[in-house]
């Protein structure tokens, strides 16, 4: 009998794993930036981006520098000083990248940094910002409280177009929140840009809406099953979200596109039935290819992470870096991680 | 006796310093001399002024300019130097600030007063609102 359940249970593994379709890897830490690393100290958690030259930029809100770090020489410098002068940062919230320079949004405007350091320029926006990101020299700007959810400029700040519909809600749910509050709490996401399209991605409610590169609208897909989102939906929709209240998370702490794939945060500590703690989305159907845990539960549990991005590894493999305060450590970090094997 | 009459004057005197001092540095004084010529081109309307170093919709809001709008105010705003024309127009968009609306880049008379005001309530980055009535009477002033 025994014998049977044994062979039953042979042949039912590859049936499920092709059902499920996902392959589950254990990802590794490679290295970490933080308070003990070099000369850098964050004063809290860091908002980060990497090029493919395998270098870091991390941006401090609190002391509004910009530390940037090459991961392979292990130079490291800071640019950027707080205050509202040209060159200067005022608690800065979103950063991106294209080959040229690094761009910094933050209580004042857009400001423009060549990848030496030196200030480039700078206009101001003044709707409540979502997320900033930049493709072709034309940078995009989700924003709430304006008609349209993106608004696209020239390098110079002039409007080049406004595309994307934003969620609608009943804001007598939020009657504590502002509206333009809950407009940017509601459209949380991401811009993301492959080699033809626009993605919004919802980090709230696993979403991607998908544009032309001028700005039509194409198409919408629920990148994760009801039963994964449905209740966020019918929190953030139907019930409310109170200010102070616990529980207002997204199901994507972030996500990010890499080389033809995307890549969603998505932490098994706040999500339990997460399949993973990153998922990774095909570029072309955006169903799920695979998916990462992050080794050890415990030290997950005491991350409390804010960033997400993705560079490219030494072999050419995707590695992930993480911006987190670590509590038992009572550090600010920055950690790499790589895909090590398979479960 | 002698010396209480020389105490008495000095106690006096100081009096009346001091009430001149404090005549002569209240803001609203100065702000109602030095702003009423603005307002006299605002031909009998209620005018807003606005000194602006930073507003988004974030937190540093465009305070009360909705009801000055509804109030068919005449809204003057003085902008740092630093704002580019796209800047204008950004904000011109992002506050749905209508063509009556004066919009201009700060110059030395408008900054003297304004640092002025800094200097009153202590803050660098502050922005002003000064709402005068139609009769160009100071109502009332504040910072945020």
């Amino acid at each position: 009998m025994k014998k049977y359940v044994a062979l039953f249970l042979v042949m039912i593994t590859p049936i499920y794993s092709a059902w499920s379709g996902q392959k589950n890897k254990q990802i590794g830490m490679v290295s970490s930036i933080g308070s003990n690393t070099g000369n850098i100290y964050f004063k809290t958690t860091p908002i980060i981006a990497a090029d493919s030259s395998r270098t870091i930029y991390a941006l401090d809100n609190r002391l509004s520098e910009l530390h940037i770090i090459n991961l392979d020489t292990g130079t490291a410098r800071t640019i950027a000083r707080q205050g509202q002068g040209p060159g200067e940062l005022m608690h800065p919230l979103f950063m991106a990248l294209d080959e040229r320079r690094i761009y910094v949004l933050d209580s004042t405007g857009i400001s423009m940094f060549n990848k030496d350091g030196l200030f480039e320029g700078r206009f101001r926006v003044f709707h409540l910002p979502i997320d900033l990101a930049v493709d072709n020299e034309k940078i995009y700007v989700a924003q709430a409280g304006s008609p349209e959810l993106i608004t696209a400029y020239d390098l110079k700040g002039n409007k080049i177009t406004s595309f994307g519909t934003k969620y609608t809600v009943d804001y007598d749910l939020y009657k504590e929140w502002s509206v333009e509050l809950t407009d940017s709490v509601i459209n949380s996401g991401r811009i993301l840009f492959s080699q033809d399209a626009i993605f919004y991605v919802s980090t709230l409610f696993a979403d991607v809406f998908i544009f032309d590169k001028d700005g039509r609208f194409i198409n919408r897909k629920k990148i994760l099953p009801v039963d994964l989102v449905g209740e966020i939906e019918n929190r953030f929709f139907h019930a409310g979200l109170k200010e102070k209240e616990k529980g207002g998370y997204g199901f994507f702490t972030d996500f990010a596109y890499f080389e033809g794939s995307f890549y969603g945060l998505a932490l098994r500590k706040i999500f339990k039935n997460s399949p993973g703690d990153i998922i990774k989305f095909g570029g072309k159907d955006l169903k799920i290819d695979e998916t990462y845990k992050f080794p050890g539960e415990e030290a997950l549990e005491r991350w409390r992470i804010l960033d997400f991005c993705v560079m490219k590894g030494e072999k050419g493999q995707p590695q992930f870096c993480l911006s987190y305060y670590d509590d038992q450590l009572a550090e600010f970090k920055v950690s790499i991680f790589r895909i090590l094997e398979e479960e | 006796m002698r010396k209480l009459f020389i105490l008495s004057c000095i106690v006096f005197l100081t009096g009346i310093i001091a009430a001149g001092y404090s005549r002569f540095n209240k803001i609203d004084n100065y702000l109602d001399n030095k702003l009423k010529i603005i307002c006299d081109f605002s031909q009998g309307r209620p005018t807003a002024i606005y000194f602006v170093t930073n507003v988004n919709t974030c937190c540093r809001r465009f305070f009360k300019m909705k009801e000055m709008i509804a109030q068919d105010a005449k809204i003057i705003v003085f902008l740092e130097p630093d704002y580019s024309d796209q800047d204008i127009n950004n904000m011109k968009d992002a506050f749905n600030i209508s063509i009556d609306t004066h919009l201009q880049r700060i110059g030395p008379a408008a900054k003297t007063i304004r640092d002025r005001c800094m200097k009153r309530i202590r803050r660098f980055d502050a922005n002003f609102l000064f709402y005068f009535s139609h009769e160009g009477q100071l109502l009332e002033w504040r910072a945020f």
